[in-house]
């Protein structure tokens, strides 16, 4: 291989070979000239070692850059992909932060699942959750949703921080998912039945939006990313209250959700610490998939305003007693 | 001549010439923001010693951590300056502080080995380096 200096060499090599013949150079510029070729030699042993140095040194960030993408790929595990993403780009301060905003909170937990540890051998129950625990993060990323953790079998996720689409669309993309993982299940709990698993994988379901506070809590050597408040607990009380493989929403998600989502009213449901009850509803699947005449009507024309959701009827017959108030008066009024 | 003492801070070296004690120390993570200028002061301090024609022995510590194409330029400068009064009769000792699993200092310092012709220069390594 061709020496990178080799040109500098023959110059060099030219140049002292010249300084050596006795009648080479004048007297007066032999010592001038030998101070230069001196200088220059000099010259190129420095550049020689200052690029095998400084590649040196680029192959070493090189290696400490490799071992920080592998570290960070591993640490990247430990959070949901929106909070490692704020965190990396500098959007989010590592920093005890917390703030109020509007969020939509999930929690699913495993019905039963704590009987089931008693009954599965570790190994098995090791891949059963993890598969189930795997399947369902995948839906959640896919949706958008912040993974704050999972607590056992339990999943809490939330919508609408650090990233949020409007407070409408987190809610609509909150329950979406919430489908999809109940669809989801069907597949894993027939998986698992052919592996030996006896006892069906069941979720419970519950859905809140309200304003809660998220940020950064704990201490300063050890922070959680992770959101607190009501809007939480009341997820949660409605997850408990929720049947096997049913997804139940309070009122404000409802109001949000029905226009793409068909649901029925339940039950409403009692909470500690507060005065009234929270009317809750249960969610069948999408409002595209369901027949035209259970879908919800909102329209609106000069002289006509209707907003009828069928679901959400307290008194079906006073409704119909209604509607057909309004058409005999539209038939018997001239125009 | 006075003392030349600036300590370290977050880019630049230590860098403490001790011309009382005749002892000079280069040390630290050496990647100056404003290198042209600083090191500009370094060499005039130490020419400026080196001319006052001392006879007494010399020794120059270098425990370098981290460096950048102008420090390594800066070191070869500084070491060439020392090895100079050497051949003029001085006696000068360099020592090359080096962790053992610093790699790109070693072969740093061996490739003085060669090149300092009149000074002594002896290869340390050293675990606290």
């Amino acid at each position: 291989m061709p020496d990178f200096l080799d040109s500098e060499e023959a110059v060099i090599a030219d140049a002292q070979a010249l300084l050596d013949a006795p009648d080479g150079l004048p007297d007066a510029a032999r010592p001038p000239y030998a101070d230069l070729l001196r200088e220059y030699e000099k010259l190129n042993k420095e550049m020689r070692r200052l690029i095998r140095i400084s590649d040196r040194i680029e192959e070493r960030l090189g290696d400490a850059n490799n071992h920080l993408a592998a570290l960070s790929d591993k640490l990247a595990k430990y959070f949901s992909p929106q909070v490692y993403q704020s965190i990396f780009s500098g959007k989010l301060d590592v920093a005890i932060q917390t703030q109020r905003k509007p969020l939509t909170v999930f929690f699913s937990d495993l019905q039963g699942f704590t009987e089931l540890t008693e009954r599965l051998e570790p190994e098995v129950l090791t891949e059963l959750l993890t598969h189930y625990l795997t399947e369902m993060s995948k839906i959640a990323i896919r949706w958008g949703g912040t993974i704050d953790k999972f607590i056992g079998d339990a999943i809490l996720v939330f919508f609408g921080d650090p990233v949020s689409q409007g407070n409408r669309e987190d809610a609509v993309a909150c329950v979406s998912m919430s489908i999809e993982m109940l669809e989801r299940l069907e597949s894993l709990r027939e998986f698992w039945r052919e592996r030996g698993v006896s006892r069906p994988l069941n979720v419970r379901i519950g859905i809140h939006t309200g304003v809660c506070t998220v940020g950064n809590f704990g201490s300063e050597d050890r922070l959680d990313y992770t959101v607190i408040g009501n809007g939480v607990n009341l997820a949660s009380r409605l997850e408990s209250s929720a049947a096997p493989n049913q997804i139940l929403i309070s009122e404000d998600t409802y109001l949000l959700v029905k226009h793409h989502v068909r649901c029925t009213r339940t039950d409403s449901i009692a909470m500690k610490g507060l005065t009234h009850p929270v009317q809750a509803y249960a969610v069948s699947g999408f409002e595209s998939d369901a027949p035209a005449q259970s879908a919800v009507l909102d329209e609106a024309m000069p002289g006509l305003s209707l907003a009828l959701d069928p679901a959400g009827l307290e008194d079906r017959e006073a409704a119909k007693r209604l509607l057909a108030a309004a058409l005999q008066r539209l038939d018997t009024t001239p125009d | 001549m006075k003392n030349f003492m600036e300590p370290q801070n977050e880019r630049r070296p230590d860098v403490l010439f001790d011309y009382e004690n005749h002892t000079l120390e280069f040390g630290g993570e050496a990647y100056p923001e404003t290198h042209d200028r600083f090191y500009k002061y370094v060499l005039a301090s130490l020419k400026g010693y080196l001319a006052e024609g001392h006879t007494e022995p010399l020794t120059f510590n270098f425990r370098v951590i981290y460096f950048n194409s102008t420090s390594a330029r800066m070191m070869m400068r500084l070491v060439d300056h020392v090895d100079q009064v050497a051949g003029e009769g001085r006696s000068v000792t360099i020592n090359w502080y080096y962790h053992p699993e610093d790699e790109i200092m070693e072969e740093f310092g061996e490739d003085f080995v060669d090149d300092v012709k009149h000074a002594t220069f002896n290869m340390i390594p050293e675990t606290d380096a």
